[in-house]
């Protein structure tokens, strides 16, 4: 239903936490929330989080095909495919309204670069029923050329209004194809029009076929729920799926970058946005904390080094957002800000660059206070 | 602050921190171990860090400019 990066919206919230008071504790003595891992023999990874405080439960199924796992001709097929999963299966061919007669709400999607997620919450009563659909839309869906059509109809308005029609949306569209040349990652996650317009019957469901099996997906539950009898039911509804062989990913180079870019693109909007950005470590790395902690230094909040510079004394940008958003392959760090007038446009950049390397530096200075 | 990490206490954002850290950082447990990654990161590394990634040659400038 949505296209989103939401790990980056999630890296956001954590690193919110990280970078304050926080500091001198681990997360973990902060905040203790138990899981439990596993595997089914099939490969099907199962994260438990059983939380008694809870009046609900929430689920999330993970599948790790997202728009990297795609190529030139078929570009936002994992997004279309998120939306066929809300056809129906044999067994319940309307799930929707199951789930809506037995209190489960939230019932959502999302795609990202990396992959694809199915959402909801349920009352702790109706794991079973959740366990069931959920196993059951994993291998028994079926949609039908009509069914395709509406939802291509759907996507294309989609892409109209997130991007087409939406000033970030063309700048976010762009920054990707810029910072990326030969990675996956440089294509649109809704995919491009000529090929949302295109994508046939076949293809939907061999991209099905392919991706979506119990050894390429996580499963998560959290909340009130037993534990004990989560794994029995779990094991009833999905240990009998069988494992598939995933294609194996065209592991893509990004050529080293050694000058920089520059574009200019101009569209009928209300006002100019400019982003400057770098292609940088994949989440999870070392490298990639050291440059999150650069953008905090740089621009999170009203005391950060560009917001105080750039905003408050200059009064050149009315706001400016820094961050870097967490890919599997290559985090993308960006500064993104408003501009109230273009004339500036020089003047922001070289102070930018400037503030960019003094935040470094200030960056160490912060560390080294610890 | 305090709305995020409340947030955490809530079973849909804590489920999908979950998913988004076994996905994209290959385990669960780095969004645990960031914190501490950090507080153990020398002010050498991030510079060499900043330096290596954020340097001028490896800029991207886009502009969407309103048109007159």
């Amino acid at each position: 239903m949505r296209v989103t990066n939401i790990s980056s919206q999630v890296l956001f919230l954590l690193s919110i936490m990280s970078f304050n008071a926080l500091a001198a504790q681990s997360l973990s003595s902060y905040i203790n929330l138990p899981v439990e891992k596993y595997k089914l023999e099939n490969g099907l990874t199962v994260l438990l989080n059983p939380d008694k405080k809870l009046n609900t439960a929430s689920y999330i199924l993970g599948f790790k095909v997202g728009s990297r796992h795609e190529k030139p001709g078929i570009t936002g097929i994992s997004h279309m495919f998120e939306h066929l999963m809300f056809k129906g299966t044999k067994k319940y061919p309307k799930f929707d309204q199951v789930y809506a007669k037995n209190g489960v709400v939230g019932v959502n999607a999302f795609t990202s670069r990396d992959y694809t997620a199915y959402v909801g919450a349920f009352p702790p009563e109706k794991l079973e029923l959740i366990l069931d659909v959920e196993s059951d839309r994993m291998t028994q869906l079926t949609f039908t050329q009509e069914e395709l059509d509406k939802e291509r109809r759907a996507v294309q308005e989609e892409r109209l209004m997130r991007v087409d029609n939406s000033p970030t949306g063309i700048l976010f569209e762009n920054l990707f194809d810029q910072v990326f040349k030969k990675h996956p990652y440089r294509w649109p996650i809704i995919g491009y029009t000529e090929d949302i317009a295109s994508y046939t019957l076949e293809d939907l469901n061999k991209w099905y076929s392919a991706y979506y099996s119990p050894n390429n997906a996580v499963l998560v539950i959290s909340g009130k729920f037993s534990a004990k009898k989560a794994k029995k039911l779990i094991k009833k509804y999905f240990g009998e799926l069988k494992t598939k062989k995933i294609p194996e990913e065209i592991k893509v180079t990004e050529p080293e970058q050694n000058q920089p870019r520059m574009k200019e693109i101009s569209k009928e909007v209300q006002s100019s946005i400019a982003v400057l950005s770098y292609a940088g470590p994949p989440a999870g790395t070392k490298e990639f904390y050291a440059l999150e902690f650069i953008s905090q230094i740089l621009g999170a909040g009203e005391s950060s080094v560009l917001y105080k510079k750039l905003v408050r004394q200059t009064k050149l940008l009315s706001s400016i957002s820094v961050g870097v958003m967490d890919l599997f392959h290559h985090g993308v760090f960006y500064i993104f800000y408003p501009l109230l007038d273009t004339s500036k446009e020089q003047e922001i950049q070289k102070v930018i660059l400037e503030e960019l390397s003094k935040g470094i530096d200030q960056a160490l200075n912060e560390k080294s206070l610890e | 602050m305090n709305d995020m990490i409340y947030s955490l206490k809530t079973s849909g954002p804590r489920s999908r921190i979950f998913l988004d850290y076994e996905i994209n950082f290959n385990n669960y447990k780095k969004m645990y171990e960031k914190l501490d990654m950090i507080n153990e990161m020398s002010p050498a590394f991030i510079k060499k860090a900043g330096e290596q990634y954020l340097i001028p040659k490896k800029s991207n400038y886009l502009i969407l400019k309103a048109k007159k």
